[in-house]
């Protein structure tokens, strides 16, 4: 806690001094900025472009809406049985979390303050998320939480996908593909870009995606949510036809 | 890229791979249509392997058994394997004790550590049901070859007895068994009330029941339970849908065009197999989901984090 204390006076102390070079010093876009999810989709691949200070790294995160998790804890009964036990919450976690840099983020924290580079990274969920439970300890919950999550796709750290182009004076231009899984429910979501340099950030920026369902599965979905009662019966309904349906064509190819 | 073999699922909010859930759904409705199981306990497990979201793979699971079990009760009936009027009268005690076993599962979980009664239930039932149906049929398919038509000395049992003396005793015709009304509707009750507390649909409970207990014939048993199902999982499938929004349509299509072709081979495989040897192999997958219950409460999990509303 004193450390990120540290980082976090020490990033307020930088953005008190250097303003507008810290907010302007990054400029970047982001293609697309909506996602359409269609009955075909199946993940994609968000690029981004832009300039940043010509002596910096560039780290980018692809974000989802923050929310409260709710889970249960495994655990074991009698000493030999695993089962579900507690309830816990995670407060204010990411549901999205996707980190691309050229090189990976310990060293880009070397020489300055390590702990907020490290915080831009998956182990910054890990240090700032907040977790109510009555059994499991907080460290081990959010360690299992990330496991969960890389095990499905949606946190990730890419080293690699940014690459850098000439340098023009104090700026050069980067560009990056970040992967997109297709794990992904509709919502905003967040491209944010940081510039390290001599292991401070020195500027970020952020651009807005939004993703949405379009065609058939936009469809579905408002009649699944918004007219639940008769989406059901029809679920129900059509099953049975398409059940009957291939009853009878495997009738009519003479079975007798 | 010639025709996309991915599919968005809406619900799930994830895609998958057509085939693989067609070849699924057709492994599954197989072995629905050759024991008359709704295949869920089996179906549920691998959705979620897939990536789907444990609570969408068991509700889009019985949208899909609607599909197959109508199916698979259409092929059954061609064959005068339905037992229509046995079928009602378990299906009406099945709703009453769904119903009670919902409470009663509020209760337990009230009272705390539901999960591990839950559990340890399931495995239970499953070894008992297993074990006995694989004795005893093996013996039966033993008997058979020393000596074949040698009719066994009945020896009235206390069960049997009981059974007899029961009232309003009625002619089963389909299924060749002089019954009370009161067998179906109070075993449909208690099965009911057990596939409530396991939240399966209990066609894996009901086929024992009807050939040890009513005495069914099996081949009758398959078609009549695969009827049963039909109406249950009609029932989840609204309430999933209506309450919880966890039906997901475009998956349970998928998996249904898989396992109604899949039901139908299955009734014709189921024919050609003796009464013995579908017992023997029913017996055999029960025994399996048995050990694999078994494996997942004694191996430590890989991650000790699960979704509410999971397994």
């Amino acid at each position: 806690m004193k450390r990120l204390g540290i980082a976090a006076a020490a990033l307020l102390l930088l953005m008190a001094v250097t303003p507008a070079f810290a907010i302007d010093s990054i400029k970047m876009t982001v293609t697309p900025s909506e996602l359409k999810i269609d009955a075909f989709y199946d993940g994609t691949s968000v690029s981004v472009s832009g300039t940043a200070p010509s002596d910096s790294q560039v780290v980018l995160r692809f974000l989802g809406a923050t929310c409260d998790l709710h889970m249960k804890e495994r655990g074991k009964v009698l000493g030999i049985m695993w089962m579900n036990l507690d309830s816990l919450i995670f407060k204010s976690v990411p549901s999205v979390c996707l980190v691309s840099s050229a090189v990976d983020l310990e060293s880009l924290g070397s020489g300055g303050d390590g702990s907020a580079i490290k915080g831009l990274g998956l182990s910054g969920i890990k240090d700032s998320a907040r977790v109510a439970s009555n059994g499991i300890d907080r460290k081990t919950a959010l360690e299992e939480l990330l496991r969960l999550k890389q095990g499905e796709g949606l946190y990730r750290e890419t080293v690699g996908n940014v690459t850098y182009g000439s340098a023009t004076g104090a700026a050069r231009t980067f560009t990056a593909r970040i992967p997109i899984p297709s794990r992904l429910t509709p919502g905003d979501y967040l491209v944010e870009a940081a510039a390290i340099s001599k292991g401070q950030i020195v500027a970020r920026s952020q651009q807005p995606v939004t993703v949405t369902l379009v065609g058939f599965p936009a469809m579905l979905a408002s009649l699944a949510f918004g007219h639940s009662a008769l989406y059901g019966v029809l679920a129900t309904v059509i099953a049975i036809l398409a059940g009957l349906a291939i009853g009878l064509v495997f009738q009519s190819k003479g079975a007798h | 890229m010639g025709i996309p073999l991915h599919l968005y699922l809406p619900i799930a909010g994830n895609s998958v791979n057509m085939l693989a859930i067609l070849g699924l759904g057709g492994a599954v409705g197989l072995l629905s249509g050759i024991f008359g199981v709704g295949g869920g306990f089996l179906m549920t497990p691998l959705l979620i392997m897939m990536g789907i979201p444990a609570t969408v793979a068991a509700a889009s699971d019985s949208n899909q058994i609607v599909g197959a079990s109508t199916s698979g009760t259409l092929a059954h009936f061609r064959l005068g394997n339905v037992d229509f009027q046995m079928g009602w009268l378990l299906l009406i005690g099945g709703v009453v004790g769904g119903t009670a076993g919902v409470q009663l599962i509020k209760l337990l979980r009230a009272l705390g550590n539901a999960d591990f009664l839950i559990n340890v239930t399931y495995v239970i039932m499953l070894g008992g049901i297993g074990g006995y149906m694989m004795v005893e049929s093996i013996q039966s398919m033993r008997k058979q070859k020393i000596d074949a038509p040698a009719p066994e000395p009945q020896k009235e049992s206390v069960y049997a007895r009981l059974v007899t003396s029961l009232p309003w005793q009625v002619e089963f015709k389909r299924s060749g068994v002089r019954l009370s009304i009161l067998m179906p509707l109070v075993l449909g009750v208690l099965v009911g009330v057990l596939a409530a507390i396991m939240g399966v649909g209990g066609g894996f409970i009901m086929v024992p029941v009807m050939v040890y207990l009513l005495r069914m014939p099996m081949h009758v048993v398959v078609g009549t339970s695969l009827f049963q199902i039909l109406f249950t999982c009609i029932n989840v499938t609204i309430m999933q849908a209506w309450e919880n929004h966890t039906v997901d349509f475009i998956l349970a299509l998928l998996l249904l065009i898989g396992s109604s072709i899949g039901a139908q081979l299955g009734a014709k495989v189921g024919r050609k197999l003796h009464g013995d040897q579908l017992k023997v192999l029913l017996a055999s997958l029960v025994l399996i989901v048995m050990v694999k219950m078994l494996y997942q409460l004694l191996a430590r999990p890989d991650v000790l984090l699960a979704y509410v509303g999971g397994h």
